[in-house]
């Protein structure tokens, strides 16, 4: 797996070299991640605080407990759910601005470039609707990529609470979502023009 | 067929890479780390060294080896530090409230007091047309290039043309009967879709929303949130009263002495905005998104228009000859493999 080849031949990252692939390997992927949740200008601190925080504890990672980027990304996790309200902001912000983007000169790729910026500001507003829990298992595994053994671990539950967290968040995105048309890709019926209410903390 | 999942992945294509400056910022928190890291060890030894004074010389050798160590990390450090702020140079100009005309054109101090322009606003409210229609040539700059998009808004009906390096892009619109259609120019492609289909839209109008809400009103694809003069001039209202908009003098903007108002320092979203004194409509909207990477700003210059038949018909889009349709999210997921 590209992710461990990254660490140490024991996996482990204790070693300045093995830290320092891992950090090259991993800090856009979870600068990205925090960057999609309280915005770039935090996410340059909180990405940041992740690296400086891993190198400290890194004699504490053990591969045996699961794969270093589910580690890594447990801690920037951490790190977010300390700013609540800057995430809150981020999805009232998406949910209102439709985001610049470069497009790329593929014909296709252009098009899925529109789409995205297209469908961001609703699905801020379906993010938005969701619990902070849910939010949290959603993006780890759509952005972040991890599996449902890597949830587990990055967020220090069972397996199969992972799994079940995840579905019912995946549920609750869907009926966020409401008349969303999967396979065309627009909202169709009355009433969808509006952003909903987000619910309390 | 797609499922929600997908959906966020794709979206999340739009999240931006680290800058230069984040990696540099990463790197100098790492070698602080390192750096703390290394400081304690030292002093973990000396203290072990006064509390087990046996062992001289391999002593000797662990602090030969590790003043090196440390004064490399310091080292580190610096050029961490270094970077940053080389990066920091490096980027744009980020002034908060960079505006056109340049912020050294204000022809004074505030003219007009709040309360005073609250009373006026109001005034403006009730005698605001329920239909007049907006357009707008929105002009988008970043360190990566210009863009433009010309928009067109008449109450639920909206267009919007987009184009880079004057060539179109792709053109979007919600016609009469709540038919979206898309063309888009770069697959030669377009898509027609029946029903209600808009981005989210602002539901709040209170302080805490309103600068950001007047905002996304000029934001290429959301006029579809109504950008009816009365809209307009609504939120307008709310945000000097707030004090969210503060007025900042007057300039000429197109022939009109019109009223600089600009957004507070707090907000997200650095606006300036020049409203037609007769009206109280704006003519022309500066948008400075500072919390992005890269910075971006937009100008909308925006005219009121009547209601004509040849204006009506700008807000139509035209389905260029020889392009293909398609099912919009099929045929881009299925061209993305």
């Amino acid at each position: 797996m590209k992710a461990e080849r990254s660490a140490g031949e024991d996996g482990r990252i204790v070693s300045p070299a093995a830290f320092e692939a891992a950090f090259r390997l991993h800090y856009a992927p979870v600068y990205r991640f925090i960057a999609g949740r309280v915005g770039p200008a935090l996410a340059e601190d909180l990405a940041a605080e992740t690296f400086a925080t891993a190198y400290r504890r890194r004699a504490s990672f053990d591969p045996a407990q699961g794969s270093l980027r589910a580690w890594l990304f447990g801690i920037a996790v951490n790190l977010v759910r300390g700013h609540w309200r800057a995430e809150q902001h981020q999805l009232q912000l998406d949910a209102r601005l439709v985001p610049e983007t470069e497009l790329p000169d593929d014909a296709d790729a252009a098009d899925r470039r529109v789409a995205a910026a297209w469908l961001a500001p609703r699905l801020a507003v379906a993010l938005g609707q969701v619990t902070r829990d849910q939010r949290e298992v959603l993006l780890l595994h759509a952005w972040a990529g991890l599996s449902h053994a890597e949830i587990a671990a990055a967020l220090q539950i069972a397996p199969g609470t992972a799994w079940s967290r995840l579905s019912r968040a995946r549920a609750a995105l869907r009926e966020s979502l409401g008349d969303f048309d999967f396979d065309l890709w627009v909202f169709s019926g009355p009433g969808t023009g509006q952003a909903r209410e987000e619910p309390r903390p | 067929m797609t499922d929600e999942i997908e959906l966020l992945r794709i979206v999340s294509e739009l999240i931006p890479e680290p800058t230069t400056e984040a990696w540099a910022r990463a790197t100098a928190a790492i070698a602080a780390a390192k750096e703390a890291d290394l400081a304690h060890q030292d002093t973990e030894r000396y203290t072990a060294d006064r509390l087990v004074p046996t062992g001289l010389s391999r002593r000797t050798a662990r602090r030969r080896g590790g003043a090196p160590r440390r004064t490399m990390a310091v080292a580190s450090a610096a050029l961490a530090a270094a970077a940053v702020a080389a990066a920091a140079v490096a980027l744009p100009g980020t002034s908060h409230h960079s505006g056109v005309p340049g912020p050294g054109q204000s022809s004074g101090p505030p003219a007009v007091d709040t309360a005073y322009l609250v009373h006026r606003v109001d005034g403006a409210l009730s005698a605001a047309e329920p239909a007049e229609i907006a357009r707008m040539t929105v002009t988008t700059s970043t360190v990566l290039g210009t863009s433009t998009a010309e928009e067109w808004s008449y109450g639920k009906r909206w267009r919007v043309m987009f184009s880079r390096a004057g060539k179109p892009v792709f053109d979007v619109g919600v016609g009469s009967s709540s038919v979206l259609t898309m063309v888009f120019y770069s697959s030669q492609t377009w898509l027609r879709k029946r029903g209600q289909v808009s981005p989210a839209a602002p539901k709040q109008h209170g302080c805490e929303r309103v600068t950001t809400a007047l905002s996304m009103l000029f934001f290429p694809g959301m006029p579809g949130a109504d950008a009816s003069p009365a809209t307009v001039v609504s939120l307008l209202r709310t945000a000097i009263s707030c004090g969210t908009l503060t007025v900042a003098g007057h300039q000429r903007v197109d022939g009109i002495d019109a009223i600089k108002l600009t957004s507070s320092r707090r907000s997200p979203v650095a606006e300036t905005i020049w409203v037609d004194p007769a009206t109280y409509l704006p003519v022309r909207l500066v948008v400075c998104h500072t919390a992005s990477a890269p910075v971006y700003q937009r100008t909308a210059n925006i005219s009121w228009l009547h209601p004509t038949a040849r204006n009506k018909a700008e807000l139509t889009v035209p389905i260029p000859a020889g392009f293909r349709q398609v099912r919009f999210g099929t045929a881009v997921i299925q061209g993305s493999r």
